[in-house]
């Protein structure tokens, strides 16, 4: 077709589907089949993003086998058609220059091209020589197939269970918060409810930036004539502060009084709903997660302390601000979503400020109900999906299981058809743990896939200096500072370039197939390990035999014949990927969380688990856990079902923990906090979307914000270099006054996307006891014009 | 090429006046409004003018919202490939 007309058949495709986004109607040509041809000429496949853990649906456009064209899922009730900046030029990422095409072996201080054979032959010698200190370090950007595979391989073949993802840096709070509130993972509501609040509340976190797709879908309701009032609580104005009602600056750490001083107020007026309290909730105090029982009137003494003056003295937050936040939780009619992610999660008491943001919400009756949630954002966009529901922790098995317990080993070693006794009973590293053993040559070596922790780990020169002296495996799609520390670099498929399944943050578990190759010799990361199990099942490492001397991975054929999928050419000829999901899906059924079938999901633009048959024998959804009527586990005529309840009572617990200062406060000496985060063009660390030119050229490069006051005193201009110092490392960077975002006085905030600025150098590991997730949101720093 | 579309939020009032706006920059194309405002195709010679035109059109006078739907690159994907390597520490 001239080039001239192919112009105007695109332009016409292009203007015809804005149209139908605003009518909120299907093309006529995009059915709700997940292929179709378009009018533009290119073929269309549904995607969930590759990037946050919203979960939008992409339609892909593909044309002579390149990814060229991206547009917004219509049929795909998470976005509606709409996408945000970065989710736009996913495809764009694909196709970087320096794209990893070749395996790569360190030799003489330089990284060589060498085979497959030769990579997975290295690999397999030294997991072979040293496998109880070799770790895995995966991410909640894994596929779901590719978390199962690794921990098939680690846990149901080693033995060994130092398997832990980049996960635990984002969600381990969220997650253990869960977990000690309700006795299972994940939310019980969904994107739904907001759609339905009347008042949304954010606690720390800045979705204008972070979950655009989200925020407008809230946002949006106005320009529909709906009144939604948001709450901004934070340490800094950001995006999210323009459109928001109220913004309520808080001291750092100071949430935790926040969320008791609201619920000081509640039991105070007597505006809490008791019924609901009595219903589905038992008290609990202490530390830890077991902690102790309580009676509501020695909470309700415990709250006390909690008095407005008290919170104001803490956490900065004036008396009729707080008066404020309670008023909308007392109000009976009012139906309030609370929303958080990395700014309670990434806290030294990250556990506890999630239990308390949940004690609002029971105290008060709103939860459970449409509109009314406490809601946790996930980060990644398979966190959920592959770290929670596949286990991939160090503690963990799939399915909600634990490692320490008999029973859960036994059931995962039937699953996956080893022997008895395969399952390690102790525990292996969380992630800060991981790299300090191999700081310190406890472990010996680490495979990482789809993550970059020379950049992004904590308290960098503690926990990735010595990296190059052990046998580092790296996974990826594109060089990284990680990638240049690795003894064995893998050049990875990435997204589109292999089947995949992904689970976002309401539970919606989405398919999606391979759609292009992957360039060079790349190949899916879910082959590799396989491979290398294969290698060291030839060599008689007795953990890859399964309990009839089979192999570990042994599909068989229609005739019964086992696929060689440790070949390439064989693997890439079936969908292991569905094979793998069908050995999973009975893993999840134990804890409620069943996924549904995978010809479902095809099918489908995802489906929030669990998925169940109904009367009718149609696979049925559930929008909201725990809630009769919506979720097939309720117990009828309880409404509200906690089924997984700690106390085995099918209750919720409310608990009392305390305020707590973080371990790090400026001082004299280091007078400033520092904050770390992400900016709206760039995800993670950057390694993608810093290959795509528009994001690039919107964000090139990082920098220091500082609050117009300060910068004032201190003579510093936007543009000015600054020095960045805490105890354990210095960084320069130009700063930015006035620009996007405001730190309150007496803080600065760094995003960590650019690989030449580390601001890991400078930030702190300390984690939450309970989560083991660490700080990246509070710690010391001196500021100096340079 | 690229090729991108958006859908362009205004009020009803300022409709007139908006697509006059609209319609004054280079490379766009309107499609038939609604209440709810114009779908815009935009057809640029380079990533970078695609990129200055969809902020222009969040900018405008009226505009309540600018939201890119759809985007092509089919033409310029060697050129973005060849363009797109990360500054090294």
């Amino acid at each position: 077709m001239p080039l001239a007309n192919r112009r105007l058949f695109i332009k016409q495709a292009a203007l015809s589907f804005a149209s139908c986004v605003m009518a909120g109607s299907l093309p006529r040509n995009l059915t709700a089949a997940t292929t179709v041809e378009g009018e533009d000429g290119l073929t269309w496949q549904k995607a969930p993003c590759r990037f946050c853990g919203t979960g939008c649906g992409v339609m892909v456009g593909v044309k002579d086998g390149r990814v060229v064209a991206v547009q917004g899922d219509l049929e795909n009730p998470v976005n509606k058609g709409l996408l945000c900046a970065k989710g736009y030029h996913a495809g764009v990422a694909l196709y970087g220059k320096d794209r990893l095409t070749t395996p790569l072996i360190r030799r003489d201080g330089k990284l060589q091209p060498v085979s497959w054979e030769a990579a997975i032959d290295t690999i397999a010698s030294e997991i072979h020589a040293r496998p109880a200190t070799f770790g895995f370090y995966g991410s909640g950007q894994w596929t779901v197939m590719e978390g199962f595979t690794a921990m098939k391989f680690m846990k149901g073949g080693l033995g060994n269970n130092h398997v832990d993802p980049n996960a635990r840096l984002c969600m381990a709070s969220a997650v253990v918060g869960m977990i000690t509130t309700y006795g299972v993972d994940e939310p019980s509501g969904c994107y739904d409810d907001f759609d339905l609040a009347d008042t949304v509340i954010l606690w720390g976190n800045n979705p204008a930036e972070m979950h655009p797709v989200l925020w407008s879908r809230i946002i949006d309701r106005r320009a529909k004539g709906q009144q939604v009032e948001v709450i901004d609580m934070a340490t800094r104005r950001t995006r999210s502060t323009e459109q928001s009602d109220h913004y309520i600056e808080f001291t750092p750490q100071g949430d935790l009084a926040i969320a008791n001083g609201i619920c000081h107020l509640l039991v105070k007026s007597g505006k809490y709903d008791k019924e609901w309290v009595a219903k589905h909730c038992n008290f609990r105090q202490g530390a830890d997660a077991d902690g102790e029982a309580m009676t509501f009137e020695e909470y309700a003494k415990w709250l006390e302390t909690y008095t407005p003056e008290y919170v104001q003295q803490v956490a900065g937050v004036r008396p009729k601000q707080l008066q404020l936040l309670a008023d909308r939780f007392a109000d009976p009619d009012r139906k309030v979503v609370s929303l958080w992610c990395m700014g309670m999660n990434q806290h030294t008491r990250g556990t506890w400020i999630n239990n308390l943001v949940y004690n609002v919400h029971f105290l008060s009756g709103k939860f459970g109900k449409p509109g009314s949630t406490a809601f946790s954002l996930t980060g990644q966009p398979s966190a959920c999906g592959t770290c929670r529901e596949v286990g991939t922790l160090g503690h963990a098995l799939p399915g909600g299981r634990i490692v320490a317990n008999p029973e859960h080993r036994q059931q995962c070693e039937e699953l996956w058809n080893v022997p008895a006794g395969r399952i390690n009973s102790k525990p292996g590293h969380h992630a800060v743990a991981l790299f300090e053993a191999l700081q310190k040559g406890d472990m010996t070596g680490c495979w990482v896939q789809v993550t970059n922790p020379a950049q992004t780990m904590p308290n960098l020169n503690a926990m990735t200096s010595k990296l190059r002296d052990r046998f580092l495996v790296v996974s990826d799609i594109y060089p990284t500072v990680t990638t240049d520390l690795a003894t064995v670099v893998l050049p990875s498929a990435m997204w589109v370039e292999k089947n995949g399944v992904f689970g976002n943050s309401e539970r919606r578990t989405q398919q999606w197939f391979k759609m292009v190759n992957p360039p060079g010799e790349a190949r899916d990361d879910v082959w590799q390990v396989i491979a290398v199990a294969h290698k060291l099942f030839e060599m008689g490492h007795p953990g890859m035999k399964n309990k009839d001397g089979e192999f570990l991975f042994t599909f068989k054929d229609q005739d019964g014949k086992p696929l060689e999928i440790w070949k390439w050419e064989v693997f890439n000829a079936h969908n292991v990927d569905e094979m793998l999901y069908n050995e999973y899906r009975p893993f999840t059924m134990m804890k409620h969380k069943d996924v549904a079938p995978y010809q479902e999901l095809v099918n489908s633009r995802g489906m929030r688990w669990p998925v169940v048959k109904n009367s009718d024998g149609i696979w049925q959804e559930t929008p909201r856990r725990f809630v009769e009527g919506e979720d097939p586990y309720v117990k009828p005529g309880t409404a509200v079902d906690f089924y997984w309840g700690k106390l085995k009572d099918h209750k919720a617990l409310i608990w009392a923990r305390p305020y707590e200062p973080p371990p790090e406060v400026p001082d004299d000496k280091y007078p400033f906090w520092l904050c770390t985060g992400r900016v709206l063009e760039h995800w993670h660390s950057g390694t993608m979307t810093r290959r795509v030119p528009q994001l690039h050229r919107a964000m090139p490069k990082a920098y220091v914000e500082l609050n117009p006051e300060d910068a004032a005193k201190m003579n510093i201009s936007t543009g000015d270099p600054v020095k960045i110092t805490s105890r354990r490392g210095t960084l320069t960077l130009p700063a930015w006054i006035n620009g996007r975002s405001t730190p309150a006085k007496g803080a600065v905030f760094v995003p960590f996307f650019a690989e030449e600025s580390l601001i890991n150098l400078v930030t702190l590991e300390a984690f939450c006891p309970l989560s083991k997730q660490p700080d990246y949101k509070k710690c010391a720093v001196t500021i100096t014009k340079v | 090429m690229p090729i991108s579309s958006y859908v362009v939020r205004c009020l009803p009032a300022d409709q007139a006046a908006v697509r006059e706006e609209l319609l004054a920059l280079p490379g766009v194309e309107l499609g038939e409004a609604t209440e709810k405002g114009f779908p815009v195709v935009t057809d640029t010679p380079t990533t970078r003018a695609a990129t200055e035109l969809g902020e222009r059109l969040q900018d405008l006078p009226g505009v309540q919202s600018a939201v890119l739907v759809y985007h092509n690159f089919e033409d310029v994907a060697d050129d973005l490939a060849a363009a797109a390597t990360p500054p090294k520490p």
